[in-house]
């Protein structure tokens, strides 16, 4: 029954499974449909998963099929730098500022802790108790509980290996949402500049803008340029860098 | 000048019976399609699909909005209307009322 369910809830685009799947698998567990009402459910769920779709293409390409099926594979990260939809899209400078002061000021607070106490509450400003990381398949792989385990471990890191340098490349905002996409890079050695792409989505909550999502796009580590030369994506200017 | 009224669409059922449920507070999934087979006499069963495309739209519209409670939890929600939302939910009243009234005449007036 579950197994059904699981496999219909794959016919849904990832950042609404992403959104609604635990809770939708929830709840029918909860249900426990008898007999015939199980149709019903797995009707409900190949409907609405048409429904989600047909709503994603059109947001997307006007209706246009083709693009539409690639932009369902890109639409996420292209459509914030216009790509999707062909336009020209410009960086709101607060979104900017407002991303920058927060991973700033979290990256100086974790070089400057000295205790457990301090690493604890820095994560619980930083993050949300439902904060998860999510890899490139969209598979979670640490929740706010397993970092909060680890910290011991951050804090026997030198200072200055306790965060990633980072650029953003795109950030935006609305009252209740922030999302960051940026490339995080660990140490720089012998000219070659590594990194991965991130998407960072904040929520503004009682206790201000704490994030609940981590998206690593990219697998870690893609070379980024190599002796100050682009191989991927030039590293962005002074404004968009987040000093370590 | 031509004054342009924008008026709502008429909610569907599962939307009214939402919207309803969470007018005297907020719900989670599984309470939101409990109250609902109640509330309309066991004649509407929500699917999972159905009441989550719902909360999806209606999240993007803010009529509603994420309420965090004790038991909240990644794979437990509970949602809330917002101010919006019941405006909504009012206006639709109101239109349904009307309509009531409007049958319940012409009725009257074939009956005498």
């Amino acid at each position: 029954m579950l197994r059904v369910f699981d496999l219909l809830l794959m016919l849904y685009p990832a950042e609404y499974r992403m959104e609604f799947g635990a809770e939708m698998r929830t709840v029918f567990l909860e249900l426990d449909r008898p007999g015939w009402l199980l149709l019903l459910e797995y009707g409900g769920l190949v409907r609405g998963a048409l429904r989600e779709r047909r709503r994603q293409m059109g947001a997307l390409a006007g209706g246009a099929a083709f693009a539409s099926v690639v932009n369902l594979l890109l639409y996420w990260y292209l459509l914030p730098i216009g790509v999707a939809h062909g336009q020209t899209v410009k960086q709101d400078p607060s979104a900017l500022e407002l991303a920058r002061s927060i991973y700033s000021r979290s990256f100086t607070a974790l070089r400057e802790a000295k205790t457990l106490d301090e690493l604890r509450r820095l994560s619980d400003e930083m993050d949300a108790p439902e904060w998860i990381s999510v890899d490139r398949f969209g598979r979670t792989v640490l929740t706010k509980k397993d970092v909060d385990r680890d910290l011991e471990n951050l804090l026997k890191l030198p200072p200055e290996r306790r965060a990633a340098g980072m650029d953003i490349v795109w950030a935006e905002r609305d009252a209740e949402r922030l999302i960051v996409i940026a490339w995080m890079m660990p140490n720089e050695s012998h000219g070659v500049t590594r990194g991965t792409l991130i998407r960072d989505i904040f929520v503004n909550g009682g206790s201000g803008w704490r994030r609940v999502r981590h998206d690593k796009i990219t697998p870690n580590d893609i070379v980024l340029a190599v002796e100050g030369k682009a191989q991927v994506l030039p590293p962005m200017d002074e404004a968009h860098r987040v000093q370590r | 000048m031509r004054h342009v009224v924008e008026e709502q669409e008429p909610l569907s059922e599962p939307v009214f019976l939402i919207l309803t449920s969470l007018a005297d507070g907020p719900r989670h999934g599984y309470g939101l399609i409990r109250d609902i087979e109640t509330l309309s006499g066991g004649r509407v069963r929500l699917s999972t699909g159905t009441l989550y495309g719902a909360l999806h739209r209606m999240l993007d519209s803010r009529w509603i909005e994420r309420f965090q409670t004790d038991d909240t939890s990644r794979d437990k929600q509970s949602y809330r209307l917002t101010g919006t939302g019941r405006a909504t939910l009012e206006a639709d009243l109101e239109r349904l009322r009307s309509l009531a009234r409007a049958a319940s005449a012409r009725l009257r007036v074939s009956e005498a």
